[in-house]
């Protein structure tokens, strides 16, 4: 099946997620120090107005311990409920894109989980999801 | 190189288990873990593959490895280990060699496609009917994923349908 439109893709290391455009925020930089903020996983950025919670994620969407080095650019994931943040390697915002949507084989399928298809772009598998779904399965909701 | 791996291990073994005039089935054995086995049906079995680039999908079941390339398509690739035992390793091993296998969904569907990892011994043996048992007590899905069970050097080896190990997850 084919889809098209507008698309972000963001990687956290060997994760690739595909995204519709309007479920992500504005990209920013890591401009500032990340600071531990009492939970586990999830980090402080900037300050006052500017104050970020950040949240580094695995190759399996789960919340990093520690906050890696090389996640640059933070992107927030628009649900209307979190006002997290999440720190990627790589942040590619796609125009008037099309791919080839493969549902995931039938032995993959679980009912809530996150991930529902995926698409091959330069010989990568990226994974088809929501900012809904990603933000509840890395807090934990739905996993 | 999948080609090769596969015909390197298919000389037939055939057991003293089985009658000598006894009729004969190719089966193919995986040793899934030190001192288990399973076996699959000859026809079932299609390639070997060394180390494949194996992609993880979060929310999969917890025995799948995640998604692997082969032939121009995306396979599950899936740890019959960790589905037997029911319970996931901490740290998930390397995919190390792994067996590509064919299923029909249903009969008369195309055929289809998944791995499962094969980190010991592959070969090709001949089953006959004499050496049928029962299934082992060690999992509770031996009965749902198995069409039979024979003996193989005092090992009970139940023979595994593909589809249903491809099928939806239990």
């Amino acid at each position: 099946m084919n889809m098209s439109g507008n698309f972000v893709l963001l990687r956290a290391d060997s994760l690739r997620l595909l995204l519709p455009q309007e479920d992500v925020g504005a990209a920013e930089y890591v401009e500032h120090e990340l600071r531990p903020s009492g939970e586990a996983g999830v980090y402080e950025h900037g300050e006052g107005d500017n104050l970020r919670w950040v949240v580094a994620l695995s190759a399996q969407m789960r919340p990093l311990p520690g906050f890696p080095a090389d996640r640059f650019v933070l992107a927030s994931l628009r649900t209307g409920e979190s006002a997290l943040s999440f720190a990627w390697n790589e942040v590619q915002v796609l125009i008037d894109a099309q791919f080839e949507r493969h549902e995931l084989p039938v032995a993959m399928q679980v009912p809530g989980a996150p991930i529902e298809a995926y698409v091959e772009r330069d010989g990568q598998v990226v994974l088809c999801t929501n900012a809904e779904s990603v933000v509840s399965y890395a807090l934990g909701a739905a996993g | 190189m999948e080609q090769q791996l596969l015909q390197s291990i298919d000389l037939p073994a055939v057991l003293p288990e089985a009658a000598a005039d006894e009729p004969r089935a190719p089966a193919r054995l995986l040793e899934f873990k030190r001192g288990s086995f399973v076996a699959f049906p000859a026809h079932a079995t299609i390639g070997l593959i060394d180390n494949p680039t194996v992609t993880p999908v979060p929310g999969a079941p917890y025995y799948c490895l995640g998604l692997m390339p082969w032939q121009g398509r995306q396979l599950p690739l899936l740890d019959l280990n960790t589905l037997l035992r029911a319970y996931p390793e901490g740290d998930a091993p390397p995919a190390g060699h792994v067996l590509v296998l064919a299923y029909q969904s249903a009969p008369g569907r195309p055929l289809e496609y998944g791995a499962v990892c094969a980190p010991w011994l592959v070969r090709m043996i001949e089953v006959g009917d004499s050496q049928q048992c029962e299934l082992p007590c060690d999992s509770d899905l031996w009965p749902w994923i198995s069409l039979a069970c024979f003996d193989y050097d005092g090992h009970a080896v139940p023979v595994l349908d593909t589809s249903r190990v491809f099928g939806p997850p239990q």
